[in-house]
């Protein structure tokens, strides 16, 4: 089971077996345990792909990680980040920890933190404009009732001026512009908005020095906050699949099936537990993957390795042959935090492929869309092609899809059915627009007309006849217009 | 007649004398008959269950002494003691540490020593005792650790040194006896290859201290 905030099945009480001693060099040696007693798991969605900013949508996983610390009085935290195991290793190591930094800063107010992440971008970690409008979408102005910032236009004169409107209302020079000090303001305001819970309107603040396992002791967080990088995958694809997705036109879908990897994961310890920062085996976020490789297992490039087989943390004793469990990730010191752990999974996603077209069919490459699948929010472009992949929790049956200023739709996650029958060639019209969506529902006599929109179909494509029958060559044409 | 006896969970060798009446282990275990065992299990503390030891007969003793005097005999008896060498999450010893050691439901207050180490007498019949240390709590089974150099004996040190979560587990992944072998080599110099063999357990009693 997947559990993005759970508490770890309870360790057995600990019984420590010893032996008597006859003579003064024989002792017992007993050291108290160092495993986490439950976890949060911080979903990708969380970021924005190769970005550490937190987006408005991982508001609901904060709730989650309020709820869990509320059930563990007193057990101190460690923050780990991971990215998937696309580009150098150590760009992988910094995002990570950018992102475990990102999440330590805001559980602890430190604004300073993000500002630095603001002001330091790193390669694709760029916060920009879409940081500042974060919080001025999410909110709302004390004059007018309403979110300072409304409609989707970014970095535009609408941002300045809800920029401006902002600052007097905070009491700083209105210029429009995010400065240092009007960042500062917006970044509390923000990180207040992320980590209050609505339904009781208090926030959750974490003490730095009290509620880490490093407790602080050390200005850059040892022990505190780390990324792991791309060293502890719970998803490694199959050699063929890595060939697969190297391809530069594939890279839409290898990111979509890579998001199980791309996660921050934060591990409570037995209350009172604390590491003292010099022995805490983690290099620090911003330092490099040399201190992590001390930890790694003797066989640790061949566990992250592709195999013949995609291979899962959580194992698979159903596939042929058998894929072990826990044998994914190459740092054992992590390894051992992780086995226990209902928050490390990959998870079961689904992906969603659609080809956005517009309203004379052709596609719609760099198309700025919104997919709303329950309460997730993905937000991004489409490829080249027109193409938008996103990869939704496997039991989603629905979800929302806005082009930006173009259309949108409801969308039914559900396999078509056979492009030979009726249903299965109304569904395909439907999507590709030569029937009404309407129809799909509609009760008996929608087909009567099923004749007339095949032919409307067929009037489209120079290389078919007028017919109105579901043909061979229609059906064929119907599944590669489709693509499905 | 001698007798055959199986070491079951628990027995020490303090322990199997006083059940067989014997007030030294040395008497049994020097016995010649227990050569091959000897040269086995170099700790009498830590004997594995399914160990047959020859329990040889008792050998009656004569003292002459005259009659109408007072005369005094001293039983020889070697003490048993309970030692237990404490450490934090990170491995420091807890020097100076107060703790409390129950037995039998008697608090016994205790102070470890320069080295983390407290000591205790016990009974050779105690098999049980439970350790307060602040807020933490360790059951002790005593007389329960077996030889290093079986499974059950290298798992549990590992994890009286906080690198299992538990010991000998029925449940236990391999892939987590592997980490936990590989984190104990890295942190005692050891080559890493996750195998309990050799030099890994050799260091793995001297750390424990049996």
């Amino acid at each position: 089971m997947t559990d993005p905030a759970a508490p770890h099945p309870p360790l057995s009480t600990f019984v420590a077996l010893v032996s008597p001693a006859t003579t003064d060099d024989q002792r017992n040696t007993v050291r108290p345990r160092r495993f986490p007693i439950a976890c949060w798991r911080m979903d990708d969605p969380g970021f924005d792909f190769d970005s550490s900013f937190v987006v408005p949508s991982a508001k609901s996983q904060m709730l989650l990680f309020s709820q869990l610390r509320d059930g563990h009085p007193g057990c101190p935290l460690t923050i780990f980040g991971h990215a998937d195991p696309t580009g150098d290793v150590e760009y992988n190591k910094t995002l990570s920890g950018r992102r475990a930094a990102s999440v330590y800063a805001l559980f602890t107010r430190r604004i300073d933190i993000w500002e630095q992440l603001f002001s330091s971008p790193f390669g694709g970690d760029q916060w920009g404009a879409r940081s500042i409008e974060a919080t001025l979408r999410t909110n709302v102005s004390q004059t007018t009732g309403r979110a300072f910032l409304e409609g989707q236009a970014s970095g535009g004169a609408a941002t300045t001026s809800a920029t401006r409107a902002f600052q007097t209302e905070h009491g700083l020079a209105a210029d429009g512009i995010a400065g240092p000090l009007t960042r500062a303001k917006l970044f509390e305001v923000y990180m207040q908005f992320l980590t209050t819970d609505d339904a009781t309107g208090e926030a959750f603040v974490l003490d730095a020095a009290q509620d880490f396992l490093g407790r602080g002791a050390d200005p850059d967080g040892k022990a505190d906050f780390q990324g792991c990088g791309e060293h502890n995958p719970v998803l490694v694809f199959s050699l063929d699949e890595t060939n697969e997705l190297a391809r530069t036109e594939n890279k839409a879908r290898r990111d979509a099936e890579n998001s199980a990897n791309r996660r921050v994961l934060a591990f409570f310890f037995e209350k009172g537990s604390r590491a003292s920062v010099g022995a805490w085996p983690c290099p620090r976020a911003g330092e490099d993957t040399s201190g992590c490789k001390a930890r790694f297992f003797s066989d640790a490039d061949a566990r992250v390795a592709p195999q013949p087989q995609r291979r899962a943390w959580e194992g698979d004793a159903g596939a042929s042959p058998p894929i072990a469990p826990h044998a994914t990730m190459g740092c054992r010191f992590y390894h051992l935090f992780a086995l226990r752990s209902p928050c490390e999974v990959s998870r079961k996603l689904a992906v969603v492929r659609i080809h956005i077209q517009n309203a004379r069919r052709d596609p719609m490459p760099a198309a700025h869309y919104i997919l709303t699948v329950g309460d997730l929010r993905f937000e991004g472009v489409t490829d080249a092609d027109g193409l938008l992949v996103q990869q939704v929790p496997a039991e989603s049956t629905s979800g929302h899809l806005s082009v930006v200023d173009a259309w949108e739709a409801d969308l039914v996650f559900r396999n078509h059915d056979p492009v030979d029958t009726s249903p299965g060639a109304t569904s395909r019209l439907a999507n590709l627009a030569f029937v009404d969506a309407g129809r799909l529902e509609d009760g008996p006599g929608a087909n009567e007309d099923l004749d007339r929109l095949i032919a409307g179909f067929q009037d489209s494509f120079d290389d078919l006849e007028r017919s109105g029958q579901l043909d061979g060559p229609t059906q064929a044409k119907l599944l590669t217009t489709h693509r499905s | 007649m001698p007798q055959r006896y199986t070491i079951r969970q628990g027995d020490h060798a303090a322990a199997v004398a006083a059940r067989f009446g014997f007030r030294s282990f040395q008497t049994i275990w020097q016995d010649g008959l227990n050569a091959d065992l000897r040269a086995t299990r170099t700790n009498t503390n830590v004997l594995l269950p399914g160990d047959v030891l020859v329990i040889p007969d008792k050998e009656l003793r004569v003292e002459a002494r005259p009659t109408g005097a007072r005369h005094e005999f001293v039983a020889v008896s070697s003490r048993l003691r309970l030692r237990v060498r404490l450490l934090d999450l990170v491995g420091e010893p807890l020097r100076n540490q107060p703790c409390t050691l129950t037995v039998a439901g008697t608090d016994a207050p205790l102070t470890t020593d320069g080295e983390g180490v407290l000591t205790q007498e016990i009974q050779p019949s105690t098999s049980s005792a439970m350790l307060q240390v602040g807020e933490a709590q360790y059951p002790l089974r005593i007389g329960d650790l077996d030889p290093v150099d079986t499974a059950s004996g290298a798992t549990a040190r590992l994890a009286n040194l906080g690198y299992l979560p538990d010991f000998a587990d029925a449940e236990l992944d391999p892939q987590e006896l592997v980490a936990a072998v590989e984190e104990f080599q890295l942190d005692h110099g050891l080559t890493l290859d996750g195998l309990l063999a050799g030099a890994t357990l050799a260091k793995l009693e001297e750390v424990h201290g049996s």
